[in-house]
C-alpha cells in the first residue's frame, strides 16, 4: 500500500471500513462475525489500528459496568474521513467496472 | 481440608509451554546445535512435561494445603473476586479458583510491549477470549472454556507474528538454524 495515498483502501480495509460502517459503532470481533469468514480474528486489530492511524476509524473505551474488572472493550466507528474514503473507493469500483474491455 | 481444586491448570499449562516451545528450539538450535526437528521435539517434550507437572501440581495434596493455607481464612463466595473481570452467576463453584484466559498473558504482554502496541493489537484479543470464556463455562462447555484458553495464546502469538516484518520473524524462528547453516558454509 502506498504511503502517498492516504486515501488508498486495500481490499480487505475497503470490507472492514464498509462492514464497520454498515453495523456502527461496534468491536472487533462482532466484525470478524458478521463478515461471514472474510475477516480473521488475527489481523482484525491490526487493520483496525492502521484505519485509525490514517484517520478513517476511531475508536474508545466502552464503558464501564460496575463490579467488573480487567480490560473493557474497545468500540470502534467509521469518521467522516472514513466515509469519504469509502465513497470514493465504491465510485473508483464503479467507474473501472463500466470502463468497456 | 476444605476441598480447594485450582481448575483448568491443564491447559493454562499448556498455553504457557506452547510459548516455551519457541525460545526451547530457539536454545535447542543455537546452543547445542541440534536439527529442526529434533528441536521442534524438544520443544513439544517441554510443552507435555510442563502440562504434566501442571495437572500433577493441581492434584497434590501439598498444593491444596498451600492454597487453602492462604485462602482458607476468605468468605465462601470470595473465590469470585481472585478469578474474573465478568462474573456470570453460578459458574465459579465456591473455594474452586480459576482465572479468564489472559490473566497471566495480559500481565506479560504489558511487560514486553508498550502501552500503545498492547491496547491496540493485543487487549481486545484478551477481552473477545474473556467473554468467550465466561460464555463457555455459562453454558457448561468445559472443554470449550479450555481449548478458548489455549486458543488465546496462538491468537495473540498470532497476531503478534503477523505485525511483525518477515525478517524479524525468520529471526526469531529460524535464527538458530540459519546461524548454523551459515557456520556450515563458511
Amino acid at each position: 500500500m502506498g504511503t502517498g495515498d492516504p486515501t488508498r483502501l486495500t481490499a480487505t480495509e475497503h470490507a472492514v471500513l464498509a462492514l464497520l460502517y454498515g453495523l456502527g459503532e461496534t468491536y472487533g470481533l462482532k466484525l470478524v462475525s458478521e463478515s461471514n469468514g472474510e475477516l480473521r480474528r488475527t489481523s482484525i486489530y491490526v487493520l483496525l489500528s492502521r484505519l485509525e492511524d490514517r484517520g478513517f476509524v476511531e475508536s474508545r473505551y466502552q464503558d464501564a459496568v460496575s463490579g467488573e474488572q480487567g480490560p473493557r472493550r474497545r468500540l470502534y466507528r467509521v469518521t467522516g474521513l472514513g466515509q469519504r474514503a469509502l465513497r470514493a473507493w465504491d465510485a473508483a469500483q464503479a467507474a473501472w467496472n463500466a470502463v468497456p474491455v | 481440608m476444605k476441598n480447594v481444586t485450582f481448575r483448568e491448570l491443564g491447559s493454562r499449562t499448556l498455553s504457557t509451554a506452547l510459548l516455551m516451545a519457541i525460545p526451547a528450539v530457539q536454545v535447542g538450535a543455537r546452543t547445542f546445535g541440534l536439527g529442526w526437528g529434533v528441536s521442534v521435539l524438544l520443544g513439544l517434550l517441554l510443552a507435555a512435561v510442563s502440562t504434566g507437572m501442571g495437572v500433577a501440581l493441581s492434584k497434590s495434596t501439598r498444593f491444596k494445603q498451600h492454597v487453602h493455607k492462604h485462602l482458607g481464612d476468605l468468605p465462601a463466595d470470595a473465590s469470585a473476586p481472585l478469578t474474573t473481570w465478568r462474573l456470570v452467576e453460578g459458574y465459579l463453584r465456591d473455594r474452586s479458583l480459576t482465572t479468564p484466559p489472559g490473566s497471566t498473558l495480559g500481565r506479560w504482554l504489558r511487560m514486553i510491549f508498550g502501552k500503545r502496541v498492547y491496547q491496540r493489537l493485543l487487549e481486545q484479543h484478551l477481552v473477545d477470549h474473556g467473554e468467550e470464556w465466561v460464555e463457555a463455562h455459562a453454558s457448561g462447555e468445559l472443554w470449550l472454556a479450555r481449548w478458548i484458553r489455549v486458543r488465546c495464546w496462538i491468537v495473540v502469538l498470532w497476531t503478534v507474528l503477523g505485525a511483525l516484518p518477515i525478517e524479524q520473524i525468520k529471526a526469531l524462528l529460524l535464527g538458530g538454524f540459519e546461524s548454523k547453516k551459515s557456520a556450515k558454509e563458511d
